[in-house]
């Protein structure tokens, strides 16, 4: 079953072709869940009230252009479910979150240090613009398909991501304001910094 | 530096994946699946649509009744005594966040018969009309039953706008409400009383909880809940307050507070609040309880696993820091849903239970061999070790043959493992193989049929004890005429006694169990003048009271094995402090209160706001070990946000 013909059968509830979707996306869903609930048992259960959703609301895949952004729409539906029913308890400190692969066995040119140096300036990043990463790099959104999801205009989306790819660089170079107040960017409410 | 340019890096490092890849997968697609099995009464975009169309039918319908009254009146002769007049009013905004919506009138007319009427509406969070609409049907059989047994005149019912019909409203949520239940009448609130016309004010203590759980479920999901679902007195009594502990042989120490009533700066308000002895637990030995909890998709209906649930709650509070609890759950496949926690942690443990829904096929033994684990590894020695098995009795153990489990449930047992089984629901429960089973196991068997019974069973298990430290407690409040104008109970509506059953001790109450606590909160007009009205007359036995006294609490109890029961009084004086005076229980308590009256949107609220709420109870958080009072400002704060 060819991408393009997953939408027709899902909407027809094609148990097949729910199984091809998870495949297609599961992993992508996943990274974007954790980054941006930062909690791997939040983001395990986004990914899978995402699929209970797709399952339950089959009918508009009939009307899906682009299946990549719809499923990211969803899942962004339900991380902000998940984020508005979860209380406000202490945070997760920064380096407890693994949003980078841990395992680099079978690359030599892979070090643990950068690995751990990538994941704590993501964490340090606010959450709108990890999230514009995530979609960007690790999910392969066009810009389209993020001001899609994000219900924003597409220049306002790239501008939005070389913002954080600046950011990040700062953050990585040491040479960041929130780094310097001793403040991470898992302290900062989410309310605050959307 | 070329490495830290952060797009190659990304390309670089693949993001985390979950820890378990596979576990997930199969989760999903099972979930997945169960979604897509379940029937659909029409598919979620078309709901929307239904729901408008009757809606708009229902209103119309409504119109012309209200329009046309002797259409309805020319259906039958009125019954002597006049026939009951009651009307509905439904508006969209009552039925969208709900499946269906039953409509009873309060009291059934002979030979009559009533419809009911089905919305399906899509809420975003989750089930499916069809079980409801299932209810329904059987319902509306229910009641044709009824009416064909009591064949008769049939009464006629004229819909009259003005009156109030209950208006019982099935929330979309399986577990709480279970099919047989009775509609839950809209709540009258206690009005206010005039002491000169009666200075006696009796009820019966409550300490469920439930009504907060409804709320906070609610309010969680977005929704504002239902008024009928807000039982101010279960919401107060949700939460613990300092109260001292009991002195000499009573079984409660009774406290009581005046201050002002923060949401009308004329009345005044009183706390009674009684605080259970703390049964001395700590000589029984530890509990390292495991419950191992079949959540197949046999167990959904109300009286299996939301009775198992409920039933938790209850034994929760009871726990004592030096015990350990863990739930393990099987289904497809069995996983533990709550490491092994200390007693001391109750929210954790409660929101466990909390989370716990069923579905799935049974695979018991993979289950129960898990169970064993988790006892095991956290054996207390020279405790009570024991496995707590809760299921419908559809256990397919796997382990080849009831032998082989058999001999597995022994030797674990000279380990020191016991293994004690509560059985629920009717459908293929296999009594007898589970008492062999528990025998074995050393275990006790129980079935459970009402929440009751489960929290007799499940504290039982606990301990060897019944924690029941008194029963029957009735309160029974007299007011100073020359101190008091009027009063009003906040809450208890369905706990209210005339006054002469406080002496009859036939007449049943509230049950205490150990470290319970009760809080009241009373409403009261002070009197403008000091001598009392006139049309004052002192009750029987009544208190002489001074110029000072602003009432006398009295309190009758029994003791669990007793047959009569004991007498407590306590004269209270009113001192006219401050709300910065006032304890914190006061004001945390008022705080529930004023909330309470928000959500019922009361006639009562007086001046009451989310902001007072707020500050009152942050004002009051005290320790909050627990965490609780936290997590009411939070809802506070969604409610706000609601409006």
């Amino acid at each position: 079953m060819h991408s393009d013909q997953l939408a027709p059968e899902l909407a027809k509830g094609n148990p097949q072709a729910f199984e091809k979707l998870y495949d297609l996306f599961a992993a992508r869903l996943y990274a974007y869940c954790l980054g941006q609930l930062r909690n791997t048992a939040d983001a395990e259960d986004a990914v899978q009230n995402t699929m209970v959703r797709f399952v339950r609301y089959r009918e508009k895949f009939r009307a899906v252009t682009s299946l990549d952004a719809y499923v990211f729409v969803c899942a962004r539906n339900e991380v902000n479910r998940l984020r508005s029913r979860r209380k406000p308890g202490p945070t997760v400190p920064a380096d407890e979150v693994q949003l980078v692969a841990r395992e680099i066995s079978g690359d030599e040119d892979r070090s643990d240090e950068e690995r751990a140096l990538l994941n704590r300036a993501l964490l340090l990043l606010p959450p709108d613009q990890l999230e514009v990463i995530s979609l960007k790099v690790w999910s392969g959104l066009t810009f389209v398909e993020i001001a899609t999801v994000l219900e924003i205009p597409s220049n306002t989306a790239a501008s939005r991501y070389r913002y954080a790819v600046e950011k990040l660089r700062g953050i990585m170079e040491g040479d960041n304001e929130l780094e310097r107040s001793g403040k991470t960017a898992a302290e900062v409410p989410a309310s605050q910094a959307v | 530096m070329n490495s830290k340019d952060p797009e190659k890096l990304l390309q670089k490092y693949p993001p985390a994946k979950p820890s378990d890849d596979k576990a997930l997968r199969a989760k999903a697609l099972n979930a997945a699946n169960a979604e897509l099995k379940k029937p659909r009464f029409l598919s979620y975009s078309k709901r929307t649509y239904a729901i408008s169309a009757l809606a708009a039918v229902l209103v119309l319908a409504l119109a012309a009744a209200m329009a046309l009254p002797s259409m309805f009146e020319s259906r039958g002769a009125a019954p002597a005594g006049g026939a009951e007049h009651q009307s509905v009013l439904v508006s969209p905004e009552m039925l969208i966040p709900y499946k269906t919506a039953i409509v009873y009138p309060s009291q059934w007319p002979a030979g009559d018969a009533v419809g009911a009427l089905g919305l399906g509406a899509g809420s975003p969070t989750g089930g499916y009309v069809g079980t409801k609409m299932r209810r329904l049907a059987e319902e509306s059989k229910r009641v044709a039953d009824r009416a064909a047994q009591n064949p008769g005149p049939r009464p006629a019912m004229t819909l009259v706008p003005g009156t109030n019909l209950p208006l019982s409203v099935v929330p979309d949520n399986e577990e709480e409400v279970p099919a047989e239940t009775e509609p839950q009448p809209a709540i009258i609130e206690n009005p206010f009383v005039s002491v000169g016309k009666e200075p006696l004010s009796t009820f019966s203590i409550d300490v469920d909880t439930a009504s907060y759980t409804l709320v906070r479920r609610s309010l969680r999901e977005g929704v504002k809940p239902q008024p009928g679902d807000v039982r101010i007195e279960e919401m107060i009594n949700y939460f613990r307050y300092d109260y001292p502990n009991p002195t000499g042989d009573d079984p409660f120490s009774l406290t009581c507070e005046s201050g002002p009533c923060p949401w009308n700066e004329a009345h005044r308000l009183i706390l009674v609040g009684l605080k259970g002895r703390d049964v001395d637990l700590d000589k029984a030995p530890a509990s390292n309880l495991v419950f191992l909890l079949d959540v197949s998709g046999s167990m959904s209906d109300a009286d299996k696993l939301p009775l198992i649930k409920d039933a938790f709650k209850l034994l929760v509070p009871q726990l004592r820091d030096k015990d350990r609890v863990a739930i393990v759950v099987y289904a497809g496949a069995a996983g533990v849903v709550l490491p092994s926690t200390m007693g001391s942690d109750k929210k954790t443990i409660l929101e466990a239970v909390d989370k716990l829904s069923s579905g799935g096929s049974t695979a018991g033994a993979e289950g129960l061999l898990l169970a064993y684990k988790v006892a095991s590894e956290n054996f207390i020695k020279g405790g009570n070790n024991r496995i707590i098995l809760g299921t419908d009795g559809d256990f397919n153990v796997g382990i080849s043959s009831d032998d082989e489990l058999v001999k597995l449930i022994e030797a674990k047992r000279a380990e020191g493992i016991f293994l004690s089984i509560v059985g629920v629901g009717a459908g293929n429960y296999k009594d007898q193989k589970m008492e062999q089973i528990a025998d074995h196991g050393n275990g006790i068997y129980a079935y459970l049929d009402s929440l009751d019974e489960a929290r007799r069973v499940l504290v039982t298990q606990m301990a060897g004890t019944v924690f029941t430290i008194a029963k029957d407690v009735k309160l029974q409040l007299e007011f100073n005429p020359r101190r008091v104008a009027q009063y009003r109970l906040i809450g208890y509506e369905n706990r209210m006694l005339a006054a002469e059953d406080f002496a009859n001790d036939a007449k049943d109450a509230g049950e205490l169990g150990s470290g319970h606590m009760v809080t009241a909160l009373y409403e009261i007009i002070p009197s403008a003048g000091n001598e009392p009205p006139a049309e004052y007359v002192k009750p029987k036995d009544g208190a002489d009271f001074g110029p000072v006294e602003l009432m006398e609490v009295n309190l009758r109890y029994k003791l669990p094995a007793a047959d009569k029961s004991t007498l407590m009084t306590e004269p209270a004086q009113m001192r006219d402090l401050s709300i910065e005076e006032t304890s914190d229980n006061f004001r945390f308590a008022s705080a529930v209160a004023a909330f309470g009256l928000l959500l019922r949107n009361s006639a009562y609220k007086g001046t009451a706001t989310t902001d007072l709420v707020n500050a009152l109870s942050r004002s009051a958080l005290g320790a909050d070990g627990e965490g609780y009072r936290a997590e009411f400002l939070d809802l506070v704060r969604i409610f706000s946000a609601l409006k």
